[in-house]
């Protein structure tokens, strides 16, 4: 009896829920890898249904993507932006970037990480290595110089 | 065996009777929310204004909670986001329209400032930068008056300007149109709008063309003046567009600050095979090399932040097979020139994705997806790798009603200063959307992610939780 119920079921839901979407034919699942292009080409037809730009700026101003969870914030953004920097511009400009890395010291910079100008024995800093070029380590992420700190930061 | 048999019965007859009584004409539309799979937001349209002279007035109220949290922090925000617009309305020859756009949020935790102290201050935000009370932004807050000019169309306010750029700025951006529609000459001007820094002293402004050289040809050109934090931009862009009947073909050249690049790009759409196949080539012609200064390029251009010289081509096909299935694979190679650095690396991907469209039900749609990608070695640092794959799953239940379900694994093969890891990472969410009526509309999205890659903070700390629920209203 109750595969009979299921199998109602299952046509109760073929039946009913019917809804047919009133996007264009173009817009399949290939599309929102290809919006962006396409939006260039001709902004004009986007905004036939896409009223005032108010959808392009809630994903790409508003609302951070799924795939930017907590890891990513911790650490697989930076692999993503020097694997592929262009995909970050369909949002981000470089002042993004620094609202965070201007804000917050890695972990490691912490405690006895010391400094280019400490006095701390332990001094982690001095004992981690010496990275020439700067751009060629994480540290180049926030210092653009070996010893001289990007001047945004102050420090 | 007998349940077994009963549950292959029951796909049975569900495929047979969808593939029986399905679409007239095999239609790969995705459902109306399938971007949630994309971006979890749930600001839904809701319909009906007041009357506002002979146009209509639009104001919509969203309210979103967002938590986030694992077993040593949680993070809680609300946002207040406010909609409004009026459709046209008739000024003098011409008609005026109008748009408000503005959300404040509030870390509601009430520790502003990032916990620099704590080691799991990644589940923060920007909020949690602010000093103090909420944290506005203005998407868009503008009137536009059309023809009230003959041939002219005025934006005044805080805006998107769009040409052949894209620039958020407080200003004005006006355009006429000549040579009966052939031709459009604009030019805007402004302070650029970032919510990221202090823009007190910015300026931008531009001027281009775009002109229609026949029903099919578009040709437009500008240049943009950026100056932000003592550091200034010149862009300079042209652009051709040419339209046929089964697709597009684009060319862009571009400079800014003398660094040169170009795009080619097209899609080819063909509806009796069921194929869509889209191609891209690009190429950076300059080395920018990354000097003293604060920032690569000017600060808010969307452009050049990759400094080393490259080729990259892109190619995808997206073929139907039959009223119900369809198959995409794309390829994508970047080819860095000279040797690869640290930020400038050469890589190959892959993609695939297979999708079900009406399996089960008429307005169910499945998608299953893989991507590889390969990054080649770089001077001090190994190959670097990713596999994703995962499903994307909407059941569109009425026009009020949608569910979503999905999940990601990612694995990650990286080098970074210390050697060879590896590392997965695991999502799963599930959401769903309904519309109450014109007036209101309410969305829940959970997601868990189960993550290695956190594992350097705490050996225990691998499994994170967010739940955002998302309630407009239309006033």
């Amino acid at each position: 009896m109750k595969y009979v119920i299921s199998i109602m079921f299952c046509l109760i839901c073929m039946t009913v829920f019917a809804y047919q979407t009133s996007k264009p034919e173009t817009h399949d699942n290939m599309w929102m890898k290809q919006h962006g292009a396409e939006s260039k080409a001709d902004p004009a037809s986007c905004l036939d249904c896409h009223e005032n730009r108010t959808s392009c700026i809630k994903c790409h101003n508003d609302t951070a993507p799924r795939d930017h969870n907590a890891s990513f914030k911790r650490k697989t953004h930076g692999l993503k932006a020097q694997w592929d920097r262009d995909k970050c511009l369909a949002c981000h400009t470089e002042a993004s970037c620094f609202a965070c890395h201007q804000n917050s010291a890695p972990i490691s910079h912490r405690g006895d990480w010391g400094g280019t100008t400490s006095t701390n024995d332990k001094n982690l800093h001095c004992r981690s290595g010496c990275h020439y070029p700067v751009q060629e380590t994480t540290c180049g992420t926030c210092h653009m110089t070996s010893h001289g700190p990007r001047e945004l930061f102050g420090n | 065996m007998r349940k077994i048999l009963s549950c292959i019965f029951m796909l049975a007859l569900g495929a047979g009777s969808v593939f029986a009584s399905g679409l007239d004409d095999a239609d790969y539309t995705t459902p109306e929310s399938w971007q949630v799979h994309t971006t979890p937001q749930g600001i839904t349209k809701t319909a009906n204004g007041h009357k506002f002279g002979d146009g209509t007035l639009n104001v919509s109220l969203t309210s979103r909670y967002k938590l986030l949290d694992n077993d040593y922090q949680s993070d809680q925000n609300f946002y207040q986001y406010l909609k409004a617009d009026v459709t046209s309305v008739s000024v003098g020859q011409g008609t005026m329209s109008g748009v408000l756009f503005m959300r404040a949020g509030k870390d509601i935790d009430g520790d502003g400032g990032y916990k620099q102290s704590g080691r799991y201050y990644f589940r923060d935000d920007i909020l949690d930068a602010e000093d103090s009370g909420w944290a506005v932004r203005m998407y868009q807050g503008f009137l536009k008056f059309s023809g009230v000019v003959k041939n002219t169309n005025v934006t005044i306010g805080n805006q998107y300007v769009t040409h052949i750029d894209t620039i958020h700025m407080n200003g004005i951006d006006g355009d006429v149109t000549l040579l009966n529609d052939r031709l459009t000459v604009y030019a805007f001007g402004g302070q650029p709008d970032t919510f990221y820094l202090d823009d007190s002293d910015s300026k931008a402004a531009g001027t281009g063309f775009v002109a229609k050289l026949t029903d099919r040809l578009k040709l437009s050109s500008g240049y943009t003046y950026v100056d932000m934090e003592d550091e200034s931009s010149d862009i300079y862009k042209l652009r051709a567009d040419y339209n046929y009947a089964k697709g597009r073909v684009s060319g862009e050249y571009g400079n800014t600050d003398g660094n040169s690049f170009y795009t080619v790009d097209g899609v080819y759409r063909n509806s009796p095979t069921k194929t869509t196949l889209s191609i891209s080539f690009q190429q950076l012609l300059d080395e920018i090399g990354k000097g003293e200064g604060t920032y690569i390029t000017n600060p808010i251009t969307y452009s050049l932040s990759p400094y080393g010289k490259y080729t990259k081509v892109k190619a995808k096909v997206y073929q139907g097979l039959g009223k119900h299935m369809a198959a995409g694979l794309g390829a994508e190679v970047k080819n860095r020139t000279g040797e690869d650095t640290l930020d400038n690396r050469s890589y190959v991907k892959y993609s695939g994705n297979l999708d079900f469209i009406g399996l089960f039900t008429p307005d169910t749609f499945l998608s299953l997806t893989a991507d590889y990608w390969n990054i080649a070695e770089s001077i001090d640092t190994e190959e670097n790798s990713q596999v994703v794959f995962g499903g994307e799953l909407t059941q569109v239940l009425s026009d009020k009603t949608n569910l979503w379900l999905g999940s990601r694994f990612n694995r990650f093969e990286y080098d970074l200063d210390n050697g060879t890891e590896k590392n997965w990472v695991r999502e799963v969410y599930l959401g769903g959307e309904h519309k109450f009526n014109e007036r209101a509309a309410l969305s829940l999205d959970m997601s868990y992610e189960n993550s290695e890659i956190l594992k350097d903070l705490n050996t225990d700390l691998e499994q994170n939780y967010s739940v955002e629920l998302w309630v407009s209203l239309a006033i």
